[in-house]
């Protein structure tokens, strides 16, 4: 009996450590460098609102995020990718849940060039060449006679991903491509290249040229009928990633965060709703 | 009268001294400040001068820094800051082109630390006594607890990918004071139809049930069930694997190996029989569920005991030559089982409860086994407890030839064995993991004390318990 007395005493010393119920925890959101803005705003305006709770936001990546939730290093992953299945397997040996995925809004991940870049439009086939290596001058695609020089993500970015499934068809980027840490640093370095080209999300694009994007159906730029509707050919989805069902504080913010308050920041920051 | 005219002469002196005084002091103030007044127009003359010398110095400096700015830089700086860029810019490549490689290559592995303690262990003293029914057995007269701290596993594995064609693995265990071999494969990975397919080769998992492949470093409880100890003990062998996924969850193994495992003592690396065993495993993962078929059919072997006898002649007519002959004896001959196994596997995991989710692990297997059949399965039920604690049991049951019989003929359905495992583990932080777990045995013999069997006709002497606590400690990288 007393075995089982002592059994049960760790057993709620170690459910009071684990964390099942604590008050007044700082929520982690970690992850995608595309929804660090987004993040960031939130956290601020539900701190506002709700001054007990204090929420944390770092970038590093859609990659690093999805590691950190794997690990427990964080609450929720913001994603702008879907979890591959080999991540949702370890997510699942170590949680035993393959994870809850949470549409939080949406984006056109949008080409950039430089201001002074004649081009205004390209089809997937030539952003595919430009990227893939085999369209090497601007001239190709109805730009002055130049070399096109390429900025991208790091690996890591679920932009990286996202643009390399839908844009590239899986193919493997030119090796002349420079990674570059964030989409601050690709849109830096266009606005101040005149041959350079980059992609990132529409909320960054600043002092740069919008590429629109020649399908059969029409010429489409990022906005919110033609991210919405699907016209403009890289929509995504941007996620909220978390171990479990959301319960507590982490459940409030969910909510706060796509009722129409929180969608309301969306726009500001410069995405797209999800309703 | 005089003294009058003294009087005056004298004030007359008086007055003449006092306004010369007055005059000669009146002179000397306005020397004395125009003496400063000059002195102070010399002052700021210097001032003036050093100003203007300051301003001179400006002018030429500027004049110089402008000189600079409009000459243009010599061919030769030009040249050496050129150098200098391509230099910084062949590093970070040599760096860029490092890093690459080095991403390639994963290094892995975990170390699990244990005590154990069990009350008892039989000490056997080798007496032999017979039943009434003729069943002989070795007497067990004594009993000695164990209490022991040992590293159960110290594993490394590297893994090497260096493109999507291919992978390679090389994977030691560092454990029991000495180095063993656990995996040693190469996969040639199809890189046109994305449909999952790839070939291994090597030492590696058999292919077979979800037990095998599942890590230590990721079980629940401390060892594998007694089934897979049995039937597959070391949960590797050397052959090779083809692996296809047609649809996504859906994945398709078939494998032909040596059949023998790693940890066999009579073919330590090498197989020389002829027959290999064949393995296919079917799998659908939903994500939430998996289900799993697998089959193993091959060949068990027992090699047989040859005596040699050797003979000595003498060639006739000489003392000193010898000639030998050798007469060879089959005393035991091979002898060739039929190893088949089938076993069915499924695997559920969901949230039904606000704490954490609940997974459901389980196997059964049926298999014919150097002649006999044997059967064996396991339950496991695991509930997490927030992030980082988590307790499962198991329930596992094993019976080692399903057609054992009394000697009266009766069948002895006490031949199984069972084992019940609670356990708790805790998530120090991501890379260390506490578990501790009691396995709770029940054997055959524990049944028939509690039945009293009659049939075999002896009791122990000591009440036993064979139950056993494990403490352990994991690193995991």
């Amino acid at each position: 009996m007393k075995k089982y007395l002592l059994l049960g005493c760790v057993l709620l010393a170690l459910a009071a450590i684990s964390g099942i119920a604590v008050a007044g925890k700082t929520i982690t959101l970690k992850g995608s460098d595309t929804m660090l803005q987004l993040g960031q705003r939130w956290a601020e305006e539900y701190m506002k609102a709700n001054p007990g709770t204090a929420i944390q936001v770092t970038g590093g990546g859609s990659g690093v995020g999805i590691a950190a939730l794997i690990n427990g290093a964080t609450d929720i992953c913001q994603a702008s990718r879907t979890m591959t299945a080999a991540e949702k397997l370890k997510l699942r040996d170590r949680y035993y849940s393959t994870g809850v995925e949470i549409p939080m809004a949406k984006d056109g991940v949008t080409l950039y060039i430089n201001e002074k870049n004649p081009v205004n439009e390209l089809t997937m086939e030539q952003i595919r060449g430009i990227y893939t290596g085999a369209i090497k001058n601007w001239s190709a695609v109805g730009g002055p006679n130049a070399d096109i020089v390429l900025y991208g993500r790091e690996n890591s970015s679920g932009t990286y991903a996202f643009f390399r499934e839908v844009a590239l068809k899986n193919a493997d980027y030119s090796s002349s491509m420079q990674s570059l840490p964030g989409t601050s640093a690709v849109v830096n370095a266009v606005a101040k290249d005149v041959n350079g080209i980059g992609y990132g999300g529409a909320a960054y694009a600043k002092d740069v040229k919008e590429v629109a994007i020649k399908t059969a159906k029409g010429s489409f730029k990022p906005t919110a009928e033609t991210v919405k509707s699907g016209q403009y050919p890289l929509s995504r989805n941007l996620f909220w990633y978390l171990k479990g069902k959301p319960s507590g504080d982490i459940k409030k913010l969910i909510d706060w965060a796509l009722s129409p308050a929180g969608q309301e920041i969306v726009t500001k920051v410069g995405y797209f709703t999800i309703k | 009268m005089k003294t009058r005219k003294l009087l005056l002469l004298a004030l007359a002196l008086a007055t003449a001294a006092g306004t010369t005084l007055a005059q000669a002091r009146k002179k000397q103030q306005p020397d004395t400040a125009l003496t400063a007044l000059q002195a102070k127009m010399e002052q700021l003359t210097a001032q003036v001068g050093s100003l203007k010398s300051a301003l001179d110095a400006s002018q030429q400096r500027l004049a110089q820094l402008q000189d600079k700015v409009n000459t243009p830089m010599s061919e030769e700086r030009i040249t050496t800051v050129d150098d200098r860029v391509s230099g910084v810019n062949d590093r970070l490549l040599t760096a860029e082109s490092d890093i690459v490689g080095l991403k390639k290559l994963k290094v892995s592995g975990y170390i699990q630390f244990r005590y154990e303690y069990l009350d008892y262990r039989p000490l056997n003293d080798g007496a032999t006594t017979t039943s009434k029914y003729g069943v002989s057995s070795t007497s067990i007269n004594g009993s000695q607890g164990v209490s022991d701290f040992y590293v159960r596993r110290g594993r490394i594995k590297f893994t090497y990918t260096p493109n999507k064609t291919s992978q390679y693995c090389i994977y030691p265990d560092f454990s029991k004071n000495t180095v063993t071999l656990k995996e040693a494969w190469v996969t040639l990975i199809e890189p046109w139809t994305g449909r999952g397919i790839n070939l291994t080769a090597g030492q590696m998992n058999w292919p077979f049930g979800i037990e095998i492949e599942r890590s230590s470093s990721v079980r629940e409880v401390p060892e594998r069930s007694q089934m897979e100890n049995a039937l597959f003990n070391g949960e590797r062998d050397r052959g090779f694997k083809l692996t296809a996924s047609p649809m996504d969850g859906l994945t398709f193994d078939l494998g032909l190996f040596n059949g023998w495992g790693i940890n066999n003592g009579t073919f330590t690396w090498q197989d020389p029989t002829r027959q290999k065993d064949f393995i296919g495993r079917v799998k659908y993962d939903m994500g939430i569920a998996a289900v799993t078929f697998s089959y193993y059919n091959g060949e068990s072997y027992a090699p047989g005991t040859v005596t040699t006898t050797i003979k000595s002649k003498t060639v006739p007519g000489s003392t000193s030559t010898t000639k030998f002959d050798y007469d060879t004896t089959v005393t035991v001959a091979d002898k060739r089982y039929y190893k088949g196994r089938i076993a069915g596997g499924l695997e559920a995991y969901y949230q039904f409860l606000p704490i954490g989710s609940t997974a459901l692990l389980a196997e059964g297997m049926m298999a014919k086994d150097m002649g006999k059949n044997v059967q064996g399965g396991y339950l496991m039920l695991i509930q997490n407890v927030g992030d980082k604690l988590n307790l499962a049991v198991r329930g596992d049951m094993y019976n080692n030839n399903k057609d054992a019989t009394n000697p009266d003929g009766t069948w002895n359905k006490y031949n199984n064995t069972w084992v019940l495992t609670p356990a708790i583990n805790y998530w120090w932080d991501d890379a260390v993991r506490l578990t501790v777990a009691y396995d709770i045995y029940r054997t055959n013999v524990d049944q028939m004390m509690q039945h009293s069997n009659p049939l075999l006709g002896y009791k122990l002497n000591d009440p036993r318990n064979t139950n056993k606590l494990t403490c352990q400690v994991q690193f995991k990288f």
